[in-house]
């Protein structure tokens, strides 16, 4: 598989006081970036149980993103 | 009130009547750096995010032709009917805070300003480096785009300058020009920046700490006064004179102005209006020892307007003339509030079929152009548990909300899932809808397709949509498993307890006092008063003594204080608004224990005078030739005869600033002008010199180190690489020093060695291990945020003001008492501490008592408690509880669970994520 | 700021306005002159200590000189 093909699912955790906040941010100011992102909303990073993570990756999650 | 033409309830701040407006406008906001339209908002987080015309501009308001926005808009906002209006409103107090002005471009000429593009002010440098600037956050030449190599920064531009007659510091710009050169830094590391300064005056707590880090970035610190700057070639030539009376020149591509803060253009109108007078420079003219009430009572001032000053003075000052103005009209506490009521909640049991309803967002064309809305829609029909779908133009417009109650009612909905924009700032909105509605508030889940989808893939929009489709899909898996969660309020004891019983703490208790509450102050000493009994005299004159005596009596005489001396805390229990004290007083041998149950905490127990035995390298043994300055003042105001000595020898950052102690005393430098110039006043012939690594004279006291280097005090500075040495023999002391006018060393044999020896913390660490607050590595407190909430610590209900937060001149301590008395007086006054409802709940079933949870906690909010049968079980504290999760997210069987973010709901999310 | 806005009107200051001592009583309302962050704060304070406030600004958006920085000093976090 090329590079170019490679259109991975990515799933993320974001907090929402920093990087809930900051993907906002980029959306005021129309930062482009590629659509391969689905979010789930946490008050803090420190709610990510290990337990959510091998679920992502159990459900076909290609990358799972922390932000907080 | 001037009108702004548009219709705050209807705009949605889409921005599509800027795209549309066919004029240009300089804007404003950035500087003038950057274009914009008449029809307008200045950013997009603005407050209101409502646009608004400039009337000068708007050719419709102008000329009387144009109207397009009228059209564009399609929530129909615009209205050029609006009229000014006037009002006539009562009230009981008024705080004033307009703010600073501007230093006049005539000031600025002699550095080309004006004349040269890349010469520029510090706000505009700041809007360059700014991502929502005109540049995106590149920083590049205006002349001509191309990335400087070289920057300069010159400090005291319209301040310490009687040239413009800015005689004061404005207290601000070493901080900002360290702050902007050090971002100017990360931008491109390898732009070369200097500092151009007379004196660095980093006084705030942690500001040495940030030049340090500056200059190991690589940024130059060089003291000198700048003549001029000139254009030269493609290029800027600065021209500058060091101490040691060089002239030297250097060429740069920019060069920075740190502007100062100028009295508000319009204070002397202010003024008059309000009727309180200014003072030489235009600023309010205030009391050291009530810094926020102006000459018109009833009248208070909080920030810039009050003298030059930072984000954090002036956000304590504004909670403290909050406080004051509260004291003031504290018997119509409540009476103009307006409440709102709800109807009665109706019950969504577990059990009860989940009837969702989704609403996806147009948001006009923000959503709608890219993502296509009616396919998300109809996406979600024969979804589980959705009964109704819809979609709006503007979900969040006040008609939308009608229709949202409309459908609940009508579809009998108990779940709420809106796609649109973020809930970050849109969910209030909502879910007071839900509300309003019946429903209880936490029934309803958001989904960002605006914000996270279309604005950021405006360029995909099947992607988009497809995104869109997902997210909603992960919302509605959410929404299935949402319950109610209860609106939880804990009730607060009315009382305060205030340690500590100098200024700040009798100045918390007489605010407190004055809004109404018990107050209980203890103070380990015998008598009341603290540090501010050995002062005498201030640097505005005030005799210390009677302000001080003045201030005990009326808080011994006010019936809601209670003053308990020679008593200590010994033991806290409790949380936010359900304190119990232990407190011990000794009489003599005996101590007798008393329990008090209160609301809140200030801690005000202070500091004390820093007492090194070794001086700058070296050894001092304190005499009467050689004094801390406290000890000079106390020999100054004396009432024998020559109390003036003949000669003496001061010597700043004695054990400061990285000698002994790491962090600037911030009051020193005030201390020996204070005394230099009272020993000028009783024997002019004395001779004074002092040496100094910087003056910090900042704010208006800049005045006074003027006055003294006009009478002659002789002051000379001093570097860490070449210290002043003492050597004593006998009774005498000698000093010497070296003198980078002279460009020699000099011996002096002064009558008195005075040392300016700083202020260090006392107890702040029995305390914060009782409390369990946090101390700095100063171990003065660290506050909860340094900038916004600069008097509260990070356990709700526990405030901290004067020394013990950090040292300080007495007119900032009694602010930030007052400030400190008005936050802890807000639990106090609506009587409950009200919790979100998204915090944790232990399972007291399933839970196994390891305590865990109890010690990762970052706010102390949960506890192992023993249950009815001797059990360990942890138990959240509801009122302090942040909602972080670290709890849940840890606990080993799974006994805790988050409001609003269960391991149900979010591996809901995480399964709906999976199955597409 | 959310809170602060159900009790306080944002307003413009006219050059005419007079501050007139009034006998009428004290209504358990504040005014505040200039939506800064000083002005701002006081507002917020005010309406948790239980008073309505008339928070005055003069031009269309609250915020002062703090909405024109990009990171304040000494921690450089944003300023918005």
């Amino acid at each position: 598989m090329s590079q170019k093909d490679f259109n991975p699912k990515i799933l993320g955790f974001l907090c929402n006081w920093c990087c809930y906040a900051a993907a906002d941010s980029a959306g005021v100011s129309r930062y482009q970036y590629p659509p391969n992102l689905r979010t789930i909303r946490v008050m803090c990073t420190g709610r990510l149980d290990p337990a959510f993570v091998l679920r992502g990756f159990a459900e076909g999650a290609d990358a799972i993103f922390s932000g907080g | 009130m001037r009108p702004r033409y548009i219709d705050a309830d209807k705009c949605t701040a889409c921005g599509l009547c800027t795209k549309y407006c066919p004029r240009h406008l300089v804007d404003q906001y950035n500087e003038g750096l950057a274009v914009t339209r008449p029809i307008h908002i200045d950013y997009a987080q603005a407050v209101p995010a409502t646009y608004f015309i400039d009337p000068e501009a708007c050719l419709y308001l102008k000329h009387g032709t144009c109207q397009i926005c009228v059209c564009t808009c399609q929530s129909k906002a615009i209205d050029f009917s609006q009229k000014a209006e006037e009002k006539e409103l009562q009230i009981g107090a008024v705080i004033m805070a307009p703010g600073f002005g501007r230093i006049p471009d005539a000031t600025l000429a002699k550095y080309s300003y004006g004349a040269h593009p890349d010469v520029m002010t510090s706000l505009e440098f700041e809007r360059l480096l700014c991502a929502s600037g005109p540049f995106e956050g590149e920083v590049k030449c205006l002349s001509d785009r191309r990335h400087p190599k070289k920057i300069a920064f010159i400090q005291c531009v319209g301040s310490r300058d009687l040239g413009c007659n800015n005689g004061y510091c404005s207290s601000v710009c070493c901080m900002y020009a360290i702050k902007e050169a050090m971002v100017a830094k990360e931008h491109d590391p390898e732009v070369e920046i200097t500092i151009y300064y007379m004196d660095m005056r980093t006084q705030g707590k942690g500001f040495d700490a940030a030049q340090k880090k500056a200059e190991s970035m690589g940024i130059k610190f060089v003291r000198a006064k700048v003549a001029d700057v000139m254009p030269w070639d493609k290029n800027l030539k600065l021209t500058y004179s060091t101490m040691d009376g060089k002239h030297s020149f250097e060429p740069f591509d920019i060069v920075v102005l740190s502007v100062g803060l100028d009295a508000p253009a319009d204070a002397k109108n202010l003024g008059e209006i309000a009727g309180f007078a200014l003072n030489e420079y235009d600023f309010c003219k205030t009391e050291t020892f009530a810094p926020l009430l102006t000459t018109r009572p009833g009248v208070m001032v909080a920030g810039a307007f009050q003298g030059p000053k930072d984000i954090p003075e002036s956000v304590t000052q504004s909670s403290a003339a909050a406080g004051i103005a509260a004291g003031l009209i504290a018997k119509d506490r409540g009476k103009a509030l307006v409440h709102k009521t709800y109807p009665k909640e109706q019950k969504t049991g577990k059990d009860e079929e989940v009837r969702i309803g989704v609403f996806v967002c147009h948001c006009g064309i923000n959503i709608g152009s890219v993502v296509d809305v009616p396919a998300v829609e109809l996406y979600t029909e024969g979804m589980e548990g959705v009964v109704y779908h819809a979609q709006s133009l503007y979900s969040c417009s006040q008609d939308a909300q009608e229709v949202l109650k409309a459908k609940i009612k009508e579809h009998n909905l108990n779940r709420v899932v809106i796609a649109a924009c973020s809930p970050r700032t849109h969910e209030p909105l909502f879910q007071e809808t839900l509300k309003d509605a019946g429903l209880n508030r936490c029934l309803f889940e958001m989904v960002n397709i605006r914000d996270h989808c279309s604005w950021v893939h405006a360029n995909e929009p099947a992607a988009a949509t497809q995104k869109s489709k997902d997210l909603v899909r992960m919302g509605i898996a959410k929404a299935r498993h949402i319950q109610p969660l209860p609106e939880q309020t804990v009730p607060v004891t009315p009382k305060a307890l205030v340690l500590g019983g100098g200024v700040a703490g009798l100045t918390a208790a007489l605010t407190l006092a004055e809004q109404g509450f018990q107050t209980t102050v203890v103070e380990k000493e015998a008598i009341l008063g603290g540090h501010l009994q050995h002062l005498s005299f201030t640097l505005q004159g005030d005799t210390v003594s009677t302000v001080l005596g003045n201030l005990t009596d009326t808080v011994k005489k006010n019936k809601k204080i209670e003053v308990l001396t020679n008593t200590e805390l010994t033991q806290v229990n409790g949380f936010v608004g359900n304190f119990s004290s232990v407190l011990t007083t000794t009489k003599g041998k005996k101590a007798t224990e008393t329990t008090l149950d209160h609301g809140v905490i200030i801690i005000a127990t202070g500091g004390r005078e820093h007492r090194p035995e070794v001086v700058l390298g070296n050894p001092v043994k304190y005499s009467d030739t050689i004094l801390t300055q406290r000890e000079l003042e106390q020999r100054l105001s004396g009432k024998g005869k020559n109390l003036a000595p003949k000669s003496v020898v001061m010597v700043q950052c004695a054990g400061s600033r990285g000698d002994d102690l790491n962090y600037c005393s911030k009051v020193c430098c005030n201390h020996a002008v204070k005394n230099a110039l009272k020993i000028k006043s009783l024997d002019p012939a004395s001779q004074v010199v002092v040496l100094y690594r910087d003056m910090r004279t900042y704010g208006f006291a800049e005045d006074a180190y003027r006055e003294a280097r006009e009478k002659g005090v002789v002051f000379i500075p001093y570097t860490m690489d070449n210290k002043p040495t003492f050597k004593t023999s006998g009774k005498k002391t000698s000093v010497t020093f070296y003198d980078p006018i002279l460009r020699d060393e000099v011996t002096m044999a002064p009558e008195v060695l005075a040392l300016s020896v700083g202020i260090v913390a006392e107890g702040t660490e029995d305390i914060s291990k009782l409390l369990k607050v946090p101390v700095n590595e100063d171990k003065f407190f660290l506050e909860a945020h340094v900038k916004l909430r600069p008097v509260e610590l990070p356990v709700s209900g526990v405030y901290v003001c004067g020394l013990a937060h950090s040292p300080k001149p007495v007119e900032e301590i009694i602010v930030q008492a007052q400030a400190a008395a008005a936050k802890a007086a807000i639990p106090l006054c609506k009587g409950f501490v009200s919790v979100e409802p998204t915090i944790s709940c232990v399972d007291k079933e399933a839970c196994i008592g390891c305590g865990l949870c109890e010690s990762l906690c970052p706010y102390q909010s949960i506890r192992i408690i023993k249950d009815e049968n001797g059990k360990r079980k942890a138990e959240t504290i509801t009122a302090s509880c942040k909602g972080c999760g670290i709890c849940a997210s840890h606990c080993p069987v799974f006994a805790i669970s988050m409001g609003g973010f269960t391991d149900e709901q979010i591996n809901a999310q995480i399964t709906a994520f999976g199955a597409q | 700021m959310g809170q602060a806005k159900d009790k306080a009107e944002l307003s413009s200051l006219s050059a005419q306005s007079k501050l007139m001592p009034s006998g009428a009583k004290k209504s358990g309302t504040v005014m505040v002159v200039g939506g800064g962050i000083a002005g701002v704060q006081a507002a917020l304070d005010l309406t948790e200590l239980g008073y309505y406030v008339y928070l005055v600004e003069k031009s269309a958006a609250i915020g002062g000189a703090m909405a024109q920085l990009d990171k304040t000093f000494p921690t450089n976090d944003c300023s918005l």
